[in-house]
């Protein structure tokens, strides 16, 4: 168990509903390995983003302006490594192909299954 | 949460035919099986629930098996997918490993070739008890009570938005039902607000009406049962 704050893998969460930010902030602490910050909205999750660069970024698509597509589009043309995995309570085909097209890391579709979260941490080191 | 102990397997083909076939030698097996007609259904399902494996038809109208394996594999899915194909140049099969297909089954699909490569790459039909840890359980736990006690203020916003018509409201509590109450054992709540968002979202409203009539006697019939036990 890493206990030093710093050699944990930062990621941020990006939603504006309070029972999902705490069951995947549960999720990812559950590793021992990762350390949350979350934001509420597209434009809060651009500023910590830039400022911060998390290893990775749990962006939920339905939230405050901008919404988590056009969110995604901002953080990649910023940086186009940034790992961003889209959380939505939505797999329609449109908004997949979308999220593909902007680079999109992962789809993960709520609720959540701890193992499909873990699946797409693996993918991190791949 | 609920008793299903069998594991889930897709099954994607455009012809009825061969989705029963596959269907019937699946479930002879002892899978739960789901089915879809064209890639783009199978990506859909593939990502809202959680299959153990996906045996995927190659031509498909709308989006071919090997488009919908890419936009997956794209989106870092990792669950195995076989092709399922009459294709028999090796030289094919070969791009469609590279591709993102974890195997490949020739047609016409024979029992045996199904539990063969199922059991190459180590898919039981019986899911395992879940790993999942106590700090987890014990959040959930937590989050599951404090969405039943919340139950008199929701059901009073739905009935407000319901004597008001105010429909955006009724949307952003059924699409976060949709998202949360599977989570803490509430399938059906889960599965009704889906219904809500969607009829609301193609105006449909006089369905997503009835079915937010339907909502409230659930829930309502859920927080009698909370009130008998407390």
């Amino acid at each position: 168990m890493a206990e030093n704050i710093e050699s944990k893998l930062k990621a941020l969460i990006v939603e504006d509903d309070l029972d999902s930010l705490e069951i995947l902030t549960s999720i990812l602490d559950s590793t021992g390995v990762i350390s949350c910050e979350t934001a509420r909205t597209g434009e809060q999750a651009v500023e910590y983003f830039s400022k911060n660069k998390p290893h990775i970024t749990f962006l939920d698509i339905d939230i405050p302006a901008p919404d988590g597509l056009e969110t995604l589009k901002i953080i990649r043309n910023s940086d186009p490594t940034a790992k961003v995995v889209m959380v939505t309570g939505c797999s329609d085909i449109s908004t997949v192909k979308k999220a593909v097209s902007l680079g999109a890391f992962g789809y993960v579709v709520k609720p959540f299954v701890p193992a499909k979260i873990l699946s797409v941490l693996k993918k991190l080191n791949g | 949460m609920d008793n299903v102990n069998q594991a889930k397997v897709l099954v994607v083909d455009d012809s009825e035919t061969n989705r029963l076939l596959l269907s019937f030698i699946l479930e002879e097996l002892e899978f739960d099986c789901d089915v879809a007609d064209n890639g783009e259904k199978a990506v859909e399902l593939a990502l809202e629930f959680d299959y153990v494996a996906v045996f995927m038809d190659l031509n498909m109208p709308v989006m071919s098996g090997l488009e919908a394996t890419e936009v997956l594999r794209n989106i870092n899915f990792e669950t195995l997918i076989f092709a399922c194909s009459a294709e028999d140049n090796p030289k094919k099969i070969d791009s469609l490993l590279e591709s993102g297909f974890n195997g490949f089954v020739t047609k016409p699909i024979e029992p045996e070739d199904i539990r063969d490569i199922l059991n190459k790459h180590g898919v039981n039909s019986t899911l395992l008890p879940s790993a999942d840890n106590d700090s987890y359980q014990k959040k959930l736990d937590q989050l599951g009570n404090r969405f039943v006690n919340n139950l008199p203020v929701m059901i009073g916003k739905i009935e407000h938005s319901l004597n008001n018509n105010t429909v955006s409201e009724l949307k952003r509590i059924a699409h976060k039902l949709k998202g949360t109450a599977s989570q803490f054992g509430f399938e059906n709540i889960a599965i009704i607000g889906r219904n809500i968002e969607s009829a609301i979202n193609k105006n449909k409203l006089p369905v997503a009406l009835e079915k937010a009539e339907f909502l409230l006697t659930e829930l309502k019939r859920i927080e009698k049962q909370n009130n008998n036990w407390q």
